[in-house]
């Protein structure tokens, strides 16, 4: 069908439009292919999505055989169901906003053109990668927002935190991969195929150890991608890029393909309790873990990059206790505030000329009111106080947790939403509220942002409040996941079960806890100021702890990259004195062994042998003539040695010269 | 017509037009480098069209295009030609790198007549080794490889950082014995490169005659000798095995025997070091498969176990070493050691997929360190150095030039879209089953090649520029038009690989059922 086909070929004809021809031509005009290609992909993502809600059943697109022969037969093709349908309104619905925002953001850049090319490869790549009909195709696109990442996050090149910030998010994607590769070979060796709806069809013949190998490896490639313990590292440091970069791929979209992968594979997670422990306990380790490092961070972006660790945390969570249709709300709503409050970053930073501490702000409401009142509405969306949109998606996954008797869990996820509602809060009140701590000269140019970035802000503050009710209510009965059903329901999933005493209990103390976090920021950054730096002096300890992130990044440099490096200058070492030794050595010895023969010659033989001697002297002089030391000399006796050792072979068989010719 | 001589086509226009030189006068560099374009697109040309014009479909011969002479009756040695799937993409890899070389070397000025005599030579013949079907001139062709890159090393080289800094000039330029050179002067690495591959040839050489005396055929016909392993006892077929496999591998190069090769990209001209990387190396991979393999499929069996331990090293070490070198030549060097690991890996689990992924990968490697290699070369005409970290920036000057780099490193760390890609994924997965620990070792190995590349990419053409650079320029349309038939190459045959794949299990098909035959009827006889 052309118009699948079409979703991710229109941005991919604007990147080859925008490459060849930004840097001397569209320049500042770039934009119109860009955005207008992500348009027309959208409006085609909604009407597949109308198809898909009018019951039809899913559509298989086969582009053509990519690898075929030799044993092996892989198609580039798409498939078009409720999940991916879901997924490609996430990506190019928010990739559309956010490409509108960029305009206003990245206007007058000297890279405006760059900017939309990877951008736009960005979302071909995520596009191939949640339209994919097999693993391969998925892994293109893994490892294409991947590049895109990195491209990004490094767009501009000459700031070095940039450039290393970078690298060390493509190299970690990376590792991750690794064991998304071999989950790959796993597959193919078990299946002898890759595509999706073959290999689900037979799952249930995997052995559970086999499951549980393959549910593992993907899920290394999902810590990775999706910033989880222990790989988690790179995403703060990704902040580094443009803010719309840390909207649209370190927020709504690519971190969260980790997710999709694990939602689109529950027929082989459904075989392996193991491998579900373990998505679980990572989801909820990290959850917590990310938390607790976002409490004491100064970086406005920086808080949010730990919040979105956290929050994706919370969608391995639901994953792991199989309420993967609650997983994928989750992952909708948070797309929506997520992406609301990194533009609403980038609104505050571009209205105060790129300032980032939070400590050199305050005050901002009356400034930027549009900006304020977005960012307000993120806030308590993300926090999950109800009505808006993230209490409907957090809860539904702590509730599942503890009604599948993952109580532990549960609380781990009850108090990592208190720590959530906290440091929110305490983000909104330091930006926004009391008095001002920025520099006078900054605060005479602080302005609100042009229509080109706050009417997004708009509309995705106006998701933020109503998106869950509409999508997710009632909960584990709402419309979603109605539509979700077809694809995620299977063992591990139960029938929705009406609404009982159990939900209220669970519902009312997460809103207690939400308000809880809130008061306590409330208290600590408007009531009485003077709290926050007393508790930080009071607990010296556990706040050095978290303020440096756990020393995790000096841990694994201690652990991986230094070892590592002594290895390489190690054997650099071994390189150059232990095989090159032997090299020179036995080249020594034949020196040594040429100077006692001529010496042998010269003082042994030569007394006796004048005559042989003479005639060596003759022959060196013969041979030095020809060393010339003129290039195209040797090269001619080069040639003229080849002639030679033809017409001798032809002589010598007899056959002479008409034989050469003579074909047998 | 065309058909009937398409190898010699292939393999004389560049020596051909090697001849034509000679007689042009240097001084018109116009003309001089007409000549060495026009000769080499005719190869390549041909070679494009040796890539269609093979036939796979089942029931085609395995060896097409033949083309015999007699030479030597006496000693059974024709002057025999032919193609069979494995060599097809090398043949076009090597004509490829060979175009792309002639135009990177543009700028040549320095005696350019002599320069590309050499390179056309270097490239005639080894396409000379892919095409040969008769050891003896397989084995001339492979030793005539090695004594061009004496000359392009020694001439048109450079020195690697540290000579120029080296205070006792007396020692340093005194021309004399061998080891009387820095061992970073380019005369040094030209020595070591040639005594080197010399020294490896020798060793194969002394398979390959006791391979001739053994059968006792009289020929050195690869095709009738095929099949005779059995009149060896298992001691001398082992032993021969042995000495043609280290004797090619030192070429490939294989670790322990790769110190020639990172020294010896680092003081080659940019051209020499594509072809060198591209296709040179490759001679001792395939040599193992045409000569070894072929020859003692039984044997090959026997042995693979050791090429899967060998290859690992190949593989981390070369990347690990790459990390932390600051040259960008010896970090390519060192990469390209440690990517032959890969296809080493895929010639010893001994399956369609794995060696077929072997092969396709060769030809991938080819153009993805062409690339590296041809911008390494050209960052260093502009800025003088190949020190990473006295440059940086560059990218504001070169935008053409980092944008290439990126698309080269994608393609050498095997991003999918690239043609590497699917050669890696081949070499991986058909290992899988059978080396599945080596095999989570490459799969690591890759992340390694990510991390030294992307260090030196950052390292280039990142960060702020040291005004001292305020001259560099981006590439000419001479710079340009190489790297773009490399890119187009890489990118297309990445996405419709298909073509490749057919032509390469044509070839690899017949191999393996020699080599899993063999294994059946040697075991049925010992049951028995």
């Amino acid at each position: 069908m052309l118009s699948v086909v079409l979703i991710p070929l229109l941005p991919l004809l604007a990147v080859l439009i925008n490459g060849i021809f930004g840097r001397k031509y569209l320049k500042e005009s770039s934009h119109y292919f860009a955005v207008g290609s992500v348009a027309i992909s959208f409006v085609l993502s909604v009407s597949l999505l109308v198809r898909m809600l009018s019951g039809a059943s899913p559509i298989t697109v086969n582009l053509y055989s990519w690898i075929f022969g030799g044993g092996f037969d892989v198609h580039i093709g798409f498939l078009i169901d409720p999940l991916s349908s879901v997924m490609l309104m996430v990506v190019t619905g928010v990739g559309l906003l956010i490409h509108i925002y960029s305009i206003g953001y990245m206007h007058g850049d000297p890279g405006y053109y760059r900017f939309f090319t990877y951008l736009n490869l960005f979302m071909v790549s995520m596009l191939l990668l949640v339209m994919g009909d097999n693993y391969l195709v998925l892994f293109i696109g893994w490892e294409g927002v991947g590049l895109c990442s990195y491209l990004l996050i490094a767009f501009w090149f000459e700031k070095e935190s940039a450039t290393k910030a970078g690298t060390k998010a493509f190299v970690v994607n990376r590792i991750g991969d690794a064991g998304f590769l071999i989950a790959i070979f796993l597959i193919a060796e078990q299946f002898g195929t890759l595509n999706y709806v073959e290999v689900f069809e037979r799952a249930h013949e995997l052995s559970t150890s086999m499951a549980t190998a393959i549910a593992l490896c993907l899920f290394v490639g999902a810590v990775g991608k999706s910033a989880q313990l222990p790989l988690y590292t790179w995403l703060p440091d990704a902040m580094e890029g443009p803010t719309p970069v840390s909207a649209l791929i370190h927020a709504a979209t690519m971190v969260t393909a980790g997710v999709y992968m694990v939602v689109r594979n529950h027929a082989i997670y459904d075989l392996a309790p193991i491998a579900m422990t373990v998505v679980a306990v990572t989801g909820g380790a990290t959850a917590i873990f990310a938390a607790t490092i976002g409490l004491v961070q100064t970086d406005i972006k920086r808080v949010l990059a730990y919040s979105t660790v956290s929050q994706l945390g919370y969608m391995f969570l639901g994953c792991g206790v199989g309420a993967y249709a609650a997983a994928i709300f989750h992952l909708v709503t948070h797309a929506f505030f997520k992406a609301l409050l990194f533009l609403g970053s980038g609104s505050v930073i571009h209205a105060l000329g790129g300032e980032q501490d939070i400590r050199k702000m305050g005050g901002l409401k009356a400034e930027i009111p549009v900006t304020a009142a977005t960012f307000l509405i993120g806030t308590i969306a993300i926090a999950g106080l109800p009505p808006l949109a993230g209490f409907w998606s957090k809860d539904e996954i702590l509730g599942m947790a503890f009604k599948g008797g993952h109580e532990a869990l549960w609380l781990v996820g009850m108090s990592g939403a208190f720590l959530t509602s906290f440091y929110m809060f305490r983000l909104f009140y330091l930006t926004f509220a009391g008095t001002t701590r920025m520099t006078p000269e900054v605060a005479h140019h602080v302005h609100e942002s042009p229509a080109a970035m706050t009417v997004p802000l708009m509309i995705l503050a106006g998701l933020s409040l109503l998106g869950g009710l509409l999508l997710g209510f009632p909960p584990e009965g709402g419309w979603l996941h109605a539509f979700l059903a077809p694809v995620v329901s299977g063992e591990g999933a139960e029938a929705h079960h009406g609404f009982g005493a159990v939900d209220v209990a669970l519902m009312a103390g997460s809103v207690l806890i939400a308000l809880a976090g809130w008061w306590t920021a409330y208290t600590m950054y408007v009531r009485k100021p003077e709290l926050a730096p007393s508790w930080a002096a009071r607990f010296r300890g556990a706040y050095t702890l978290l303020l440096n992130k756990y020393w995790v990044d000096e841990l694994y440099d201690a652990l991986f990259v230094e070892p590592s490096k002594r290895l390489g200058l190690a054997w650099g070492w071994f390189d150059r004195v232990v095989i090159d030794g032997i090299v020179n050595g036995v080249g020594r010895m034949t020196a040594g062994g040429a100077w006692l023969s001529t010496w042998i010659e010269k003082h042994v033989l030569y007394a006796f042998l004048n005559v042989i001697g003479y005639g060596n002297h003759l022959g060196a002089a013969l041979f030095r003539r020809l060393q010339t030391g003129y290039v195209h000399h040797y090269a001619v006796i080069l040639l003229v040695g080849l002639f030679l050792m033809v017409t001798f072979f032809v002589w010598w068989q007899g056959g002479g010269v008409g034989s050469l010719l003579v074909q047998r | 017509m065309l058909d009937q001589h398409l190898l010699s086509i292939i393999l004389f226009a560049p020596f051909v037009g090697a001849v034509i030189l000679i007689f042009v006068n240097g001084e018109r560099l116009t003309v001089v480098r007409s000549i060495a374009a026009v000769s080499s697109g005719v190869s390549f040309a041909a070679s494009l069209y040796l890539l269609y014009a093979f036939r796979f479909a089942p029931g085609s011969a395995q060896f097409q295009f033949l083309e015999q002479y007699e030479w030597s009756t006496a000693l059974g040695i024709s002057f025999f030609l032919g193609v069979d799937g494995i060599s097809v993409p090398l043949v076009l890899a090597s004509s490829v790198l060979l175009f792309a070389g002639v135009f990177i070397s543009w700028h040549i000025e320095d005696r350019a007549r002599e320069f590309y005599i050499f390179l056309l030579i270097l490239a005639s013949a080894t396409i000379g080794v892919y095409v040969s079907l008769d050891l003896f001139f397989l084995y001339f062709f492979y030793e005539m490889s090695v004594l061009p890159m004496y000359m392009l090393l020694g001439v048109w080289g450079s020195h690697t950082k540290g000579y120029l800094e080296m205070k006792d000039t007396a020692k340093r330029d005194s021309v004399g014995f061998i080891f009387n050179f820095a061992s970073n002067s380019k005369e040094y690495a030209a020595m070591k490169l040639t005594l080197f591959l010399s020294a490896g040839a020798v060793v194969a050489l002394l398979g390959i005659l006791l391979t001739y005396v053994g059968t006792g055929l009289h020929t050195f016909n690869l095709i009738e000798l095929q099949g005779h392993e059995q009149q060896f006892t298992p001691w001398m077929r082992s032993a021969i095995w042995i000495l043609l496999f280290f004797g090619f591998a030192s070429i490939a190069p294989l670790w322990p025997m790769h110190s020639w090769s990172p020294v010896g990209h680092a003081a080659a001209p940019a051209a020499v070091s594509m072809l060198h990387a591209g296709v040179l190396m490759k001679l001792g991979h395939f040599s193992i498969l045409r000569v070894a393999y072929w020859l003692f499929p039984q044997t090959t069996k026997e042995w693979a176990f050791l090429i899967a331990i060998l290859c690992v090293f190949s593989i981390i070490y070369g990347g690990l070493v790459a990390f932390f070198q600051r040259d960008t030549k010896y970090v390519i060097g060192y990469s390209s050691s440690s990517h032959m690991g890969y296809i080493f890996l895929g010639m010893a689990a001994m399956n369609m997929i794995s060696l077929g992924g072997a092969v396709l990968y060769m030809f991938a490697h080819a153009l993805a360190t062409g690339m590296l290699f041809a911008m390494a070369g050209f960052v260093y005409d502009q800025t003088h150095t190949r020190d990473i970290p006295s440059l940086g920036g560059l990218g504001r000057k070169m935008p053409f030039i980092m944008g290439a780099f990126v698309v080269a490193l994608m393609a050498s760390v095997g991003l999918p879209g690239t043609v590497n890609f699917i050669g890696e994924l081949m070499i991986l997965a058909g290992s899988w089953e059978q080396y599945p620990v080596q095999t989570v070792i490459a799969v690591v190995g890759i992340a390694i090649t990510l991390a030294y590349l992307m260090r030196m990419f950052m390292g280039l053409f990142l960060g702020e520029m040291d005004p001292k650079w305020a001259h560099v320029r981006d590439a000419k349309w001479s710079d340009r038009l190489p790297l773009l038939i490399m890119i187009v190459g890489s990118l297309y045959f990445g996405l419709f690989p298909t073509q490749f794949i057919n032509v390469i299990s044509a070839g690899v098909q017949p191999l393996l059922e020699q080599i899993h035959q063999a294994g059946a009827v040697a075991s049925a006889g010992g049951g028995g």
